[in-house]
C-alpha cells in the first residue's frame, strides 16, 4: 500500500485525541485502521494528520447497566463476539460480530471505527439502527448522545462533528430477541444485502444493509408488522422506499428481491 | 531416514516460505539498482500521434527512457507479431508505449507523467462477434508478412484456424436419431499470482543478466533474445523464488524492457508490475464460445460430432495459437464420437492478450463436452453415468486424431469413485434443489525436453543441477530431490537443488503442463543414476564385494546383508576424486515420437497425448432457490496419476485446482468493456477463500506409464479441469434447467430457474 504523505499522532488519551482533532483541520482518527487505510490506498482519503487511538484501553469494555449496555468504542468485534455479557444479554451484537469479515478483521476491526466509518454495506450499524442504539460523541465542550436514527446521515457520514470522537454505544438488552441475516456470494465478503430485525418495546424493529446510502430502517415491512399482516406479506414490502446499488455483487433489482427474502429469513429466525 | 519413492518426503522450501525467508523476484535487490516503470497505454485502440520524451529524459535523477525506436524488432512464440513498445499502433488498454528508469521510484513516477503521448483513437473491436464481422478493420494490416514459425493457418483477424475431419460427418448426421446441439459460453479467468511479475536486470560484459519471476526461463531467454536482436546466449535468466505462475509467467513480459534500460542507463534496472497491471498484462485464460453438435442413436452411441471453438487472443498472439490445437483433442478425446468435424479460431481483438493458465482451454472444452454429455444422456433418458460408461474410451480406443490410447484409466476411476461417493442412479430422489455431476477427462503431460546433471558432494550429500522451476508445485523443492534421494540411498534434506540458471544447466522447457517431474525427473533420474553407476563402482573396490551385492541407504554403500561391510558416500566421494575425478552424472531426456493420423488435422502443433492420466469428478451441490446461491455439499476426485512419488504433494496440488476450479465455476470473471478491464483489483475480482472450499475426497490411481519416471505422469495441472463441468452439471440437476455458461451467479441460477 503506497498511501499520500500524512502526519501520525498517538493520542494517549481520549480527551488528547479530542484535542488534536481541534488543532487541526484535516485530520482523521485511526483505531482498527480496517475502514479507514484502504480508503487512504485508493486516495478515496487522504487526511493531513492520523490520531491514532487504537491503544486507548479505556475505550474497550462491555458493560451492563439500569437495563441497556454499553460498549466501549474501540471494542473490538473479535472482543464482542466472544462477550457472555451480550450473548446473554443483547446476542445479536455478538452473532453479528462473529460474521464480520475474516478473524484478521475482527481482531483488529473496531465497533466504533465501523460505525463512525458508516459505510452502508456494514453489518453493524443495521443492528445498532433496529436496536435503536444511543452513540456517545465526546468534544471540546463534553458528552452528547445521538440516537442511532440520526447518527447515519449519508454514505459513508455520520453526525459526529470533525472535532468529536466516538466514546461509547449503547443497546437496549433484549436478550435475544434479534436476528441478523446476510447474503454475499463469497465467503468473508461485504454483505451484498443485510436485514436486522429485532423486538423492541412490544415492536418489531427491521433495518437493512446496503439498501441505500445509509442504513435504512424498513419502513413498509414495520408498518405491515404493526397492522397485523404476516411475515410473508410484510417481506414483500421490504424493499419500499430503498434505493439500492447495482455493482458486481447484485443488480438493484436483485437487491430489491434478497431484501425481502432476508427480511423474512430474519423474521423466521426472529420467531424460532 | 532414506528417501523412498512414494514418501511424502517434504518440501525443502517450506520452512523458508513459512518464515517469510524465502527470497522472492519481489525481494531481490542489485547495488545501486535503478526504478523502472513503464507508460502504458489508456485506450485499446488507436493510433499514436504524438510521442515525445524530451522533457522526462530532462528529470533529475532519471537516466534512461526507452520507447519502440531503441527496439523495433517484434517476437512471437508462434506468430512473431508482438512488438515490446507499441509501433504507431495501440491494440490494448496496458499495451507498454515506453519505459523509464530512475534513482527513485517517485522520479519513475514524473518521468511517465512528463512524456508527451497523443493517440488518435481507432474503432475498438472489443469482442470476437466484432473482429470477424463482415469488413471489420484488420488489428494487425502486415499479418500476412509476420514470421510464422510453424506456418499454421491464419486469416485477417483470426490468429489461428484448425480444423480436424474424420469419418463421414455427413452420414454420420444423417443416419442419427437425434441430434443434439448446444452452445456455451466463458469467461476470462486471471491466474491472481500473489507474487506480481517482476525482473531485475543488468547489462555486464556485453550480455544481459536477467533474475526474473518466471516459470520457463529458457522461453524468456529466447523470448528476450529475439526481442533484443542478440544470441541467445547473451541472455542469462536466473530464477528467485516463484510466487505463483499458473502458467502465467510463461513468456516474457518485463524482461526486455527491463534489460534496454537497464543497457541504456549502465545501472540495474528493477521493473515490478502494480497490480492493476498485473490484471491488464497477466495474459488470462482467454473468454471463448463453443458450439457443439451430436448425432447419436437412441440407445446412447455417438455417431458423429461436430464443434467449432471461438477463442479471443486479444491483440497479440504469444502462445495461444499452440494452445488452440488442443480444442479437438479436449472435445473428443473422453468419448467415442464417431465421426469428427472440428473448427477452433483464435481470434485477435483489442483487449489485453491472452495466454495459458493452468489447464488452458481443456477447462471451457471440458466443460462444454461434460455439459453435453448430460444434455444427451437426459434427452435419451439414460442415466448419466451410464452413459459415460457407454461411450468412454477404453484401451484401444484411438483420439481424435488417431492416437491410439493404452492404459486408459476411466473406467477405474469411475468405478473407484462409486466406492467412494455411491452414484444415486437414474430417478433416486434427492431433497430438492439438490443436485449432483459428474465430468470425466483426460489430460496431457507436457512433454517439452530436460537435462539435469547431479553431483555427489564429498560431505556425501548430493547437488541438483537443473534449470527446472519451482512454482510452488512442489515438483522442484519436493519431487526431484525425492528421486536423486531415493536413487543414492540419502535422506530428505540431503539433496541439495540449484537456482534455475540459464548458464548453468541443461534446457528445461519449462514448470507448465505437469511437465517438470513427467519430463524433468527422467532427466534428474538419468543423472542420479549416472552417479549410482560410479558410487556402485567405486564402493565395490573399495568393499572387494560385488556391485550387484551392493546397495545404497543411509548415506552409505553396502553389502547387502553384511552391514559390517560398508563404506559412506562421502568416502567414496573423496576417494573418487583422486582416482577418477568428481563423481557427477548428466542425464537427459526427450519424449519419443507418438504416431497419430498426420492428415486429419491441419494448424495444430499439439496434435497427440503424452503422459495421459485419466480423471473423474464429482460435485454435490445445494442450490437456493429464493437466492439463487450455490453451496457445494461435497466433492470427490479420482485421478490417475501414473505412479504415485509423494502423496502429500499429490494431494496439495489437486486441493489446491479444485479450488482454482471452484473460483472459475463460481466467482471470477475478468470483465472487459470496448475493451477496457473493469477488473484490475481482487476487491472485485474474487477468488475462493478457505470457507468457500468443500470438503474434497481423493482417490489416487495408477496407470503407470511407459515413459514417465517410476511409472509417473503429470499430476499439478489437471485438477482444475473438470471443476468447472462437474459443478454445473450439479446444478443443472439440482434446478432441473441447463446451466451452460460460467461463472455460475446467483443471477444466471435464478435466471434460468425462472425461464
Amino acid at each position: 500500500m503506497i498511501p499520500s504523505q500524512f502526519d501520525y499522532e498517538l493520542a494517549g488519551t481520549a480527551d488528547e485525541a479530542v484535542g488534536l482533532l481541534s488543532q487541526h483541520d484535516d485530520a482523521k482518527l485511526l483505531a482498527g485502521g480496517h475502514s479507514l487505510l484502504p480508503l487512504m490506498r485508493l486516495r478515496f482519503a487522504s487526511p493531513a494528520l492520523l490520531v491514532d487511538i487504537g491503544r486507548l484501553s479505556e475505550l474497550s469494555y462491555i458493560k451492563e447497566a439500569d437495563g441497556s449496555i454499553a460498549i466501549g468504542a474501540l471494542t473490538r468485534h473479535h472482543d464482542l463476539a466472544g462477550s457472555d455479557v451480550l450473548r446473554e444479554r443483547c446476542a445479536v451484537i455478538a452473532e453479528t460480530a462473529e460474521g464480520i469479515g475474516d478473524p484478521q478483521v475482527r481482531h483488529r476491526g473496531t465497533i466504533g471505527g465501523s460505525v463512525t466509518h458508516s459505510d452502508p454495506a456494514s453489518d453493524l450499524p443495521t443492528v445498532l439502527l433496529a436496536l435503536e442504539a444511543e452513540m456517545v460523541a465526546r468534544g471540546p465542550s463534553g458528552e452528547r448522545a445521538i440516537a442511532a436514527a440520526d447518527f447515519f446521515t449519508g454514505f459513508l457520514e455520520s453526525a459526529l462533528r470533525d472535532n468529536e470522537i466516538l466514546t461509547e454505544i449503547r443497546v437496549p438488552a433484549i436478550g435475544s430477541a434479534g436476528a441478523y441475516v446476510k447474503f454475499n456470494r463469497r465467503a468473508q465478503d461485504w454483505a451484498t444485502v443485510g436485514v436486522a430485525a429485532v423486538r423492541l418495546n412490544g415492536a418489531t424493529n427491521v433495518a437493512l444493509t446496503n439498501m441505500g446510502a445509509t442504513p435504512l430502517r424498513a419502513a413498509g415491512v414495520e408498518e405491515a408488522l404493526a397492522a397485523g399482516a404476516d411475515t410473508a406479506a410484510a417481506s414483500a414490502q421490504a424493499a419500499n422506499g430503498t434505493s439500492p446499488p447495482s455493482d458486481t455483487n447484485g443488480s438493484a433489482e436483485y437487491r430489491a428481491h434478497l431484501a425481502s427474502i432476508l427480511t423474512k429469513r430474519a423474521l423466521e429466525a426472529l420467531d424460532g | 531416514m532414506t528417501v523412498a519413492i512414494g514418501d511424502s518426503s517434504p518440501r525443502i522450501d517450506g520452512e523458508a516460505k513459512v518464515r517469510g525467508t524465502a527470497l522472492y523476484g519481489i525481494d531481490y535487490e542489485e547495488p545501486h539498482y535503478l526504478h523502472g516503470k513503464i507508460l502504458r497505454s489508456t485506450v485499446p485502440a488507436g493510433r499514436i500521434t504524438k510521442l515525445d520524451t524530451s522533457e522526462a529524459v530532462k528529470i533529475p535523477g532519471v537516466l534512461a527512457v526507452v520507447t519502440a525506436e531503441d527496439v523495433p524488432g517484434r517476437w512471437g512464440h508462434v506468430t512473431v507479431d508482438q512488438p515490446v513498445f507499441a509501433t504507431d499502433v495501440v491494440r490494448y488498454e496496458g499495451e507498454p508505449i515506453a519505459a523509464v528508469a530512475a534513482e527513485t521510484w517517485n522520479q519513475a513516477r514524473a518521468a511517465l507523467r512528463a512524456i508527451v503521448l497523443e493517440i488518435e483513437p481507432l474503432e475498438v473491436l472489443g469482442t470476437m462477434q466484432e473482429a470477424m464481422a463482415e469488413g471489420a478493420r484488420l488489428l494487425h494490416p502486415g499479418w500476412e508478412s509476420y514470421r510464422n514459425h510453424f506456418n499454421t493457418p491464419r486469416e485477417g483477424n483470426l490468429a489461428a484456424i484448425v480444423d480436424l475431419r474424420r469419418g463421414d460427418i455427413d452420414a454420420a448426421f444423417a443416419k442419427a436419431n437425434h441430434v443434439i446441439e448446444d452452445e456455451f459460453e466463458v469467461q476470462r479467468h486471471h491466474q491472481a499470482s500473489i507474487e506480481p511479475r517482476v525482473c531485475t536486470a543488468r547489462f555486464e560484459n556485453g550480455r544481459y543478466v536477467i533474475h526474473t519471476s518466471t516459470q520457463w526461463p529458457f522461453n524468456v531467454r529466447d523470448g528476450t533474445a529475439g526481442y533484443l536482436g542478440v544470441r541467445t546466449s547473451d541472455v542469462r535468466i536466473v530464477v528467485p523464488t516463484v510466487g505463483g505462475g499458473f502458467g502465467g509467467k510463461l513468456i516474457p513480459t518485463l524482461e526486455p524492457a527491463a534489460a534496454l534500460l537497464a543497457r541504456r542507463s549502465g545501472r540495474p534496472v528493477k521493473l515490478v508490475n502494480t497490480r492493476k497491471e498485473e490484471f491488464l498484462s497477466g495474459c488470462p485464460r482467454e473468454n471463448a464460445v463453443v458450439r457443439v453438435a451430436s448425432a447419436v442413436t437412441s440407445d446412447g452411441e455417438i455417431l458423429g460430432h461436430r464443434s467449432e471453438v471461438l477463442m479471443d487472443n486479444g491483440a497479440y498472439g504469444g502462445e495461444q495459437p499452440v494452445v488452440a490445437g488442443l480444442a479437438p483433442l479436449m472435445l473428443c478425446s473422453n468419448y467415442r464420437m464417431g465421426a469428427i468435424s472440428h473448427t477452433t479460431k483464435l481470434v485477435y481483438t483489442n483487449t489485453p492478450p491472452t495466454g495459458p493458465f493452468r489447464g488452458v482451454l481443456a477447462t471451457y472444452c471440458n466443460f462444454a463436452l461434460e455439459r453435453h454429455a448430460d444434455h444427451i444422456a437426459n434427452e435419451l433418458g439414460i442415466d448419466r453415468r451410464e452413459f459415460r460408461l457407454r461411450n468412454i474410451y477404453v484401451d484401444g480406443d484411438e483420439s481424435a486424431t488417431g492416437q491410439r490410447l493404452e492404459g486408459v484409466a476411466f473406467s477405474d476411476a469411475l468405478e473407484r469413485l462409486d466406492e467412494v461417493v455411491p452414484w444415486p442412479g437414474l430417478g433416486a430422489r434427492r431433497h430438492p434443489y439438490q443436485g449432483v455431476g459428474i465430468a470425466c477427462t483426460v489430460w496431457n503431460t507436457n512433454s517439452m525436453p530436460s537435462g539435469a546433471s547431479v553431483k555427489l558432494n564429498e560431505d556425501g550429500t548430493a547437488t541438483l543441477i537443473s534449470s527446472a522451476t519451482e512454482i510452488g508445485t512442489g515438483a522442484v523443492a519436493q519431487g526431484l530431490p525425492q528421486i536423486v534421494a531415493a536413487e543414492l540411498g540419502l535422506d530428505a534434506g540431503d539433496v541439495v537443488v540449484s537456482r534455475p540458471d540459464t548458464d548453468l544447466a541443461a534446457y528445461d522447457g519449462g514448470a507448465q503442463g505437469g511437465r517438470t517431474m513427467f519430463m524433468a525427473g527422467e532427466a534428474v533420474l538419468g543423472a542420479a543414476r549416472e552417479v549410482r553407476d560410479q558410487v556402485l563402482d567405486a564402493a565395490a573396490l573399495k568393499l572387494e564385494a560385488d556391485r550387484g551385492d551392493l546397495e545404497l541407504a543411509d548415506g552409505v554403500a553396502r553389502v547387502a546383508g553384511a552391514p559390517d561391510r560398508q563404506v559412506s558416500l562421502a568416502a567414496v566421494a573423496r576417494a573418487e576424486l583422486f582416482r577418477a575425478g568428481p563423481v557427477t552424472g548428466a542425464g537427459r531426456h526427450t519424449h519419443p515420437p507418438v504416431s497419430f493420423d498426420t492428415g486429419c488435422v491441419t494448424g495444430s502443433v499439439m496434435t497427440t497425448f503424452t503422459g495421459a492420466s485419466y480423471h473423474v469428478h464429482l460435485a454435490e451441490v445445494e442450490v437456493d432457490p429464493e437466492t439463487g446461491e450455490v453451496t457445494i455439499l461435497r466433492y470427490a476426485v479420482a485421478q490417475d496419476v501414473g505412479k504415485i512419488l509423494n502423496p502429500q504433494a499429490i494431494r496439495g496440488q489437486i486441493y489446491g485446482g479444485v479450488i482454482q476450479g471452484v473460483g472459475y465455476a463460481l466467482f471470477e470473471d475478468l470483465r472487459l468493456d470496448e475493451g477496457i478491464c473493469l477488473d484490475w483489483g481482487f476487491a472485485s475480482y474474487r477468488l475462493p477463500t478457505a470457507l468457500d472450499v468443500p470438503p474434497i475426497d481423493v482417490v489416487l490411481l495408477e496407470a503407470e506409464d511407459p515413459v514417465g519416471p517410476h511409472g509417473a505422469k503429470g499430476v499439478a495441472e489437471a485438477p482444475i479441469i473438470p471443476v468447472a463441468a462437474a459443478i454445473a452439471n450439479a446444478v443443472s440437476d439440482a434446478i432441473g434447467k441447463p446451466i451452460n455458461s460460467i461463472p455460475i451467479t446467483p443471477f444466471t441460477v435464478l435466471e434460468a430457474l425462472n425461464a
